[in-house]
């Protein structure tokens, strides 16, 4: 078969440059890795393959003969590069092998060189066949070759398809383009190399048979860059398409040159002249677009100033929108972008609730129109977009141009109207374009959304604060409920109320047997009666000196806790008159009462106040011997009370009056041998009476009668 | 006044003993109960005209008791009656409904029938 040399030197070339283009590509891409460097060599030396063969055509210098065998040469170096290439491609593996495969390969070798040079069963000679064109005479020793050449082909497979099993998915995806690549490349090389010459003598094929390794070439630097952009399918189906543009464009132009060529010149030009008009068509077509971009570029840089980027602006707003929680925060960086972006120069934000209208955001401050909410509920029922220019005349035109808005946009989540947002005209005086409108479009839906979104979020924080307050209020309630019932146990516990309690249990007891002795008992002996009754005096007298003595004990200590209310005297006094009667009567005295039926109010602690006029009621008492009478008075002055309790039993000696108010001081008279007490009760009426804030005074002369007089503060319960 | 009954919860034997009798004397019909818990168990079954509560008890004290009471609806007056007389102890006793506060050393049994029989 004779092909046309202009056929092999448009195979030849090409896939020379593309393989050292491939190796060139590859070793830059990683100078320092191995795999990167072993293909390197690879492709160099399929360029080298192509450079030999392509000189064995066209012998420039030397022999055919000298070059064929420097064909052979250099694919056998080849070769066993690409076995030792296949033991680390893609991932190294097989250490032990890498021995065997280093023997083997050095073997190889020298094979091809012992059979090439030192015998003549390889190449036996290469002629000029005037059928055939240039052939080359091969013998057994090739034969040979190519078994010894597949074993190392084979081993080389072998490796790949061993390093499959270690590969990741994507990674075996990749491999079997490589295999399919070097096993493609292994069978035109063997067809058009091996096949063909020893069943038809036919050599003609060898140059061809060098393009087989671009498959291996492009294959691997596919694998190796694994560049994203490398898209094989893409790839593929554009070299098919720019080959089809180029046999388009070269039949249109060796149709047209020589017709429109005869008409114009009137002489038929060769198709020759149609190649070069062919290539500049072709690198036309392809730099049109990288200019048209370039000049669209420099031309909007000064014309076209307001442009922005569409697909830039909706994914800043998309940003927005997913990180923004809180409402105001979303509105106001909505309108940011709107600003600066779109040039709107003004923004106005409406959230619709439950038919309330309230206002979310506006920009500038200040420049919302009245809305209400006939007007609101208008526009949002067109549940579109709204372009005032484009409107016609009628009540929505009207609506819009009182607010003074340019654009009408509804927030609708499905069913949900959530809100409306108003733009004002652009700042640069232009109207709203296609491409604004669009994108306003595309934004609505995701803001509705969004927006819900927000208020959702603001609700639900409400909801935890409310929440939060309520627990807070609870806790407190229950703690301050705790501790008043941990003070009352305390009250328990203490030692006045214990002791209190320790000693009256007995004493009330025995008063209470004593008590009942006499009273159930009718026919009693009079000794027994009377010892009964001086036990059951003794037992009372008991009782009110361990009162006495845990009052004193209660004001020492500071304990007393006043509770303070709004104590009216009189009744009090009426009230203790009333438990004295019996032992009035009996000692036949006499309450007086001088005070009138007025309000003698005043804010104190209605106890103490008691425990004191008894302690001032019983001395007087006890100061009478036979029969007497205790005069009370209670008087306003000013802003006091004064309560004077008067008696006309013995008096009180001058010299004893300062001993009066003391501890233990008692007054050595006749009557207190039999009176009851250790002296205690009027230092405890002095004490209350200090702690009441108030003041107590004695008049007395002896003999005639004794006067106490208490005066208390009135303090006006504050309002 | 046979048909007046009067309850006294208190713990102390003897207290209880010696007012029961006291009462009786006045002709009154009286029930005990030693802790609040019987007290409580005896309203179930009787309606008392008044019932003199002790505070300091073992099991159900006396505030714990005027609760209960409280709560059930209990028909009768309270009176609070003890040794304790601490204001505070008086101010609680008077919030959880207590009728009357007696401080038991304070009246000798002659005003205490005479009080309650105001009382009743």
């Amino acid at each position: 078969m004779i092909i046309p040399d202009w056929i092999k030197i448009l195979i030849i070339i090409p896939t020379i440059s593309a393989n050292i283009f491939l190796a060139l590509l590859v070793f830059y891409k990683n100078p320092k890795a191995t795999i990167n460097r072993i293909f390197f060599l690879i492709g160099f030396l399929f360029g080298v393959w192509g450079f030999c063969l392509l000189l064995y055509e066209f012998p420039l210098m030397l022999t055919s003969r000298f070059w064929i065998e420097a064909t052979y040469v250099s694919v056998s170096i080849l070769e066993v590069i690409i076995l030792i290439f296949s033991f680390i491609f893609p991932k190294p593996i097989f250490k032990r092998a890498r021995v065997w495969a280093a023997f083997y390969g050095l073997f190889f070798i020298i094979l091809t060189i012992y059979l090439l040079y030192f015998t003549n069963y390889w190449v036996i000679d290469v002629i000029r066949d005037p059928k055939r064109g240039l052939q080359t005479i091969l013998g057994g020793g090739y034969l040979v070759w190519t078994i010894a050449i597949w074993g190392v082909i084979g081993w080389s497979i072998i490796n790949l398809i061993a390093n499959i099993k270690h590969s990741t998915s994507t990674q075996r995806i990749q491999l079997k383009y490589f295999i399919f690549g070097f096993f493609l490349y292994g069978i035109s090389s063997t067809i058009l190399d091996v096949v063909i010459p020893f069943a038809w003598m036919d050599t003609g094929l060898f140059s061809i048979s060098v393009a087989g390794s671009l498959f291996f070439s492009l294959a691997t630097t596919y694998v190796i860059l694994k560049h994203r952009f490398l898209d094989i399918q893409l790839i593929t189906s554009r070299i098919v398409a720019y080959i089809l543009l180029i046999l388009t464009v070269a039949a249109i132009y060796s149709m047209l040159v020589p017709l429109l060529s005869t008409f114009i010149l009137s002489r038929a030009l060769p198709v020759q002249f149609a190649i070069f008009p062919t290539i500049i068509t072709f690198i036309g077509i392809f730099i049109f677009n990288p200019l048209r971009m370039f000049y669209e570029n420099a031309t909007s840089s000064f014309l076209y100033k307001d442009q922005y980027n569409i697909g830039e602006v909706l994914s800043n707003l998309s940003k927005v929108m997913a990180v923004t929680l809180e409402p105001q925060d979303l509105t106001s960086q909505i309108s940011t972008i709107l600003q600066e972006k779109v040039r709107v120069s003004r923004v106005i934000f409406v959230r619709i609730h439950e038919k309330d209208i309230s206002l979310m955001y506006v920009f500038p401050q200040g420049s919302q129109p009245k809305f209400n909410e006939n007007d609101v509920a208008l526009v949002l029922g067109m549940k579109k977009i709204l372009i005032r220019e484009e409107m016609e005349e009628g009540s929505i035109r009207k609506i819009l141009d009182e607010w003074d808005v340019s654009i009408a946009l509804p927030l609708i989540n499905g069913e949900n109207v959530i809100g409306l947002i108003l733009l004002g005209s652009k700042s640069t005086g232009n109207i709203y374009f296609a491409k604004d409108i669009q994108m306003f479009e595309v934004v609505s839906s995701e803001l509705a959304i969004a927006f819900e979104n927000t208020l959702r979020f603001e609700q639900v924080k409400e909801f935890n604060i409310t929440l939060e307050k309520e627990v807070s209020k609870q806790t407190r309630e229950l703690r301050e409920a705790n501790k008043h019932l941990m003070e009352l146990d305390k009250l328990k516990d203490n030692f006045i109320s214990v002791t209190s309690h320790e000693l009256r249990t007995p004493l009330t007891i025995i008063r209470g047997n004593l008590w009942l002795i006499l009273n159930k008992y009718k026919n009693l002996e009079s000794e027994i009666t009377e010892r009964v009754r001086d036990s059951m005096q003794s037992s009372e007298h008991l009782i009110s000196l361990v009162s006495d003595i845990l009052d004193l004990s209660a004001i020492e200590g500071g304990k007393i806790n006043l509770n303070i209310s709004k104590t009216n005297v009189s009744d009090i006094l009426i009230e203790i008159e009333e438990g004295f009667n019996e032992i009035a009567s009996k000692n036949g005295i006499k309450f007086i009462n001088k005070f009138t039926d007025e309000k003698y109010d005043l804010l104190t602690d209605p106890e103490r106040l008691g425990t004191i006029l008894k302690n001032l009621i019983t001395n007087a008492i006890n100061s009478i011997e036979k029969s007497g009478e205790i005069t009370v008075v209670i008087e306003k002055k000013n802003s006091n009370i004064s309560v004077s309790i008067s008696d006309n039993g013995i008096g009180i000696k001058g010299e004893d009056i300062p001993k009066l108010f003391t501890k233990f001081g008692r007054l050595e008279t006749s009557l207190n041998a039999n009176t009851k007490g250790v002296g205690l009760g009027l230092y405890i009426v002095k004490k209350l009476m200090d702690s009441l804030r108030g003041e107590i005074r004695v008049d007395s002369v002896y003999g005639k009668g004794s006067t106490f007089t208490l005066t208390l503060p009135i303090v006006e319960e504050k309002m | 006044m046979t048909d007046v009954k009067i309850l006294i919860v208190e713990d102390d034997e003897k207290t209880r003993k010696i007012y029961a009798d006291i009462l009786r004397t006045g002709g009154y019909e009286v029930d005990t109960a030693a802790d609040g818990q019987e007290g409580l168990e005896k309203l179930k079954n009787t309606i008392y005209s008044l019932i003199l509560l002790d505070i300091m008890m073992p099991k159900v004290d006396g505030l714990q008791f005027l609760t209960a009471f409280k709560n059930n609806n209990n028909s009768g007056k309270v009176v609070v009656f003890t040794n304790l007389s601490h204001a505070t102890i008086v101010e609680e006793a008077k919030k959880l409904g207590a009728d009357d506060f007696i401080v038991k050393s304070d009246m000798n049994p002659d005003k205490l029938l005479a009080k309650i029989k105001n009382m009743l």
